[in-house]
């Protein structure tokens, strides 16, 4: 006869199931996902937006912390060409979003001289001996055009990580 | 704008240090400066990102910062007026640790620093929460107390450099035409004026009294106001306590999930709607721009050990105990619940600001208040817990039973010409809402002991 002590194969087979639920929780538990599968990239992206924007607000306002380290660089049009040049644009900005509600463009950033539509010429330096500002060329946008917002993105559909100025109209360009 | 300030030296400077380096400014270049802070807010990209189409207004109106800035200078240069001149750029060829302080260069305002994006005030209620603990008091009896004689001892230059600056700056009449100049023979007392706002903004009347000292007599201050949002507090605390149902639930995977996007949203636009009635055709930007940066002059001067505190022997390791510290010097005790209050101030001011242009009005958008991925995540759940501890609110506790509703409207209109610094009853949620000290300690606050 078993004592209390001894196991059976029942008691064995059910504390194996108790180790694999306890396992599965944990797991759930710490899941680097968020669990829930209903959301869609537009909803995470949207979310990201309203996250940068609240930051962005905050460093506008003067707050201090690292989540309110949001880069900001300046743009506006070169008096060169249809281009617009952009001092201080993280080198971790691959794409260039300018919107005015009634059009929006996404375009690459150009840096360097050596392409052909540069707005710099081949011996062209910066003033204060560092790089030259990177560029981007809009198809859609002219200089006659008031761009409400100029994002900075990481990759053409996001996130976004840097905030530009907004660029008044040229009036004279056109 | 004493913050954008600071930061601005901060990051130019890449010290922290820095900051201080406000304080030593001379009060010429900072008035200067607050009128280029003003005119740069036009700058401002549309926010909330990305969805420029439905972006409010900042301040209520587009047009109000060119209403009342200055005229545009020449251009070409020279300008007609000299810039404020406080270098903010180009500081690092320079050995001097002390960039901004005595030396004027050709640069105007913000914007040279920032890219040419302007930089934005925090809300009122930044002010209002501030001036709950009962700062202003303090450091109007501060500078009483140092410039009509020698009870407080002696100061180092930089303190008197911040002495100077603070009277000049906050207590005396401000220059003409400054963007900062919202006393008058019409509303001559700033600290009666700030009190009309904060009653109209929030219907919520600070927990101190005017000290007997500047009352004056106790002008009508209520009177002649016309409509104030009375329904503040409640939807505010309604829409905390929504907040925190969906960050409690977020990470549900299972059974039931109350968390409610959509009322989140509903709370979001009615507290949008309340505030921007405030603001039609920019009423109350110039006194938020005025009251702010009074505001955030002293609560810089607290959040370190500056000069004037160790002069005064204040120095601590929050600001809430630092005012405590120089409480003590003049007779005088700050709100109890102040360490609560600084903490709250800044991030229910950009949370307000955020509602108020409009982010959270979609559903999806108002998700990120409780995603736990989003910064805005984590400072929801600091605004939750320093309000609920501030004003001993249980937002994070479900009510059980039966639970009386909160009327939405007052029971009864505010008195016209009650005048006498008394709210209505109904109407005056403050005693609750401030940073519910003990009503001792309330009568006490602002009365030298």
């Amino acid at each position: 006869m078993a004592t209390s002590t001894e196991r059976t194969p029942d008691d064995a087979k059910f504390t194996q199931e108790i180790a694999r639920l306890a396992e599965a929780i944990r797991d759930l538990a710490h899941r680097p996902d968020r669990p829930d599968s209903d959301e869609t990239p537009e909803q995470r992206r949207r979310i990201q937006r309203v996250d940068f924007g609240y930051r962005a607000l905050g460093a506008l306002m003067g707050r201090a912390g690292r989540s309110f380290d949001v880069p900001v660089f300046g743009a506006s049009w070169h008096r060169r060409g249809r281009v617009i040049i952009l001092p201080g644009l993280p080198d971790e900005v691959e794409f260039i979003q300018l919107q005015n509600g009634v059009k929006d463009e996404t375009l690459k950033v150009r840096r360097g001289r050596d392409d052909h539509d540069s707005p710099y010429g081949k011996d062209a330096t910066d003033s204060r001996g560092g790089e030259l500002p990177p560029w981007i060329s809009p198809e859609k946008f002219t200089p006659d055009d008031a761009i409400s917002s100029v994002l900075g993105l990481r990759h053409r559909r996001g996130p976004v990580i840097a905030l530009g100025p907004r660029i008044a109209p040229v009036p004279s360009y056109a | 704008m004493f913050l954008n300030l600071a930061k601005l030296l901060e990051d130019a400077t890449g010290k922290a240090a820095a900051r201080e380096q406000v304080f030593l400014i001379h009060p010429l270049q900072l008035s200067r400066w607050l009128d280029e802070a003003w005119q740069g807010v036009a700058t401002i990209p549309p926010l909330p990102i990305g969805n420029p189409v439905s972006s409010k207004p900042l301040l209520g109106s587009d047009d109000i910062v060119d209403a009342l800035d200055l005229p545009r200078q020449p251009n070409p240069p020279p300008p007609l007026l000299l810039p404020s001149g406080i270098l903010l750029d180009d500081v690092n060829d320079l050995a001097s640790a002390q960039v901004a302080v005595d030396r004027w260069v050709d640069q105007f305002g913000p914007k040279a620093a920032t890219g040419g994006i302007g930089l934005l005030w925090h809300h009122l209620s930044y002010a209002f929460i501030l001036e709950s603990t009962g700062l202003i008091e303090i450091f109007a009896e501060v500078v009483r107390r140092l410039v009509v004689g020698e009870t407080l001892g002696r100061l180092s230059p930089a303190s008197v450099k911040w002495l100077r600056a603070t009277e000049e700056l906050f207590f005396r009449d401000p220059p003409l035409f400054s963007i900062a100049g919202t006393v008058s023979e019409l509303r001559p007392q700033a600290r009666i004026n700030r009190r009309n706002a904060y009653w109209r903004m929030f219907g919520m009347d600070l927990p101190h009294a005017v000290p007997a000292r500047w009352d004056g007599g106790g002008p009508a201050w209520k009177a002649d106001v016309g409509e104030i949002n009375v329904d503040f507090r409640a939807k505010w605390t309604e829409l905390l306590r929504q907040v925190w149902l969906g960050l409690e639930n977020n990470r549900n995977s299972s059974g039931a999930n109350p968390t409610d996007g959509n009322y989140v949203a509903l709370l979001s636009r009615a507290l949008r709607d309340m505030f921007n009635d405030r603001r039609r055709g920019g009423l109350l930007a110039r006194e938020e721009f005025a009251y702010v940066t009074v505001l955030s002059w002293f609560h810089l001067t607290l959040q370190t050990d500056t000069p004037i505190i160790v002069d005064l022997k204040a120095d601590s390791t929050s600001p809430a105990e630092r005012l405590a510290q120089l409480g003590q010097r003049v007779g005088m005790h700050p709100a109890l619940r102040s360490r609560e209050l600084f903490d709250l101030a800044e991030p229910m001011s950009s949370l307000l600001r955020a509602i108020e242009i409009g982010t959270f009005d979609e559903a999806d958008d108002a998700a990120a208040l409780f995603d736990d991925g989003t910064a805005l995540a984590l400072e929801m759940r600091e605004i939750i817990n320093q309000w609920q501890s501030a004003t001993g609110e249980r937002v994070k506790e479900r009510p059980t039973g039966t639970v009386a509703p909160v009327p939405s409207q007052p029971l009864r209109a505010p008195t016209p010409g009650s005048g006498n610094g008394v709210a209505p009853s109904a109407a005056r949620p403050a005693a609750a809402a401030a940073p519910a000290p003990a009503p001792a300690v309330a009568a006490a606050n602002g009365k030298r002991a």
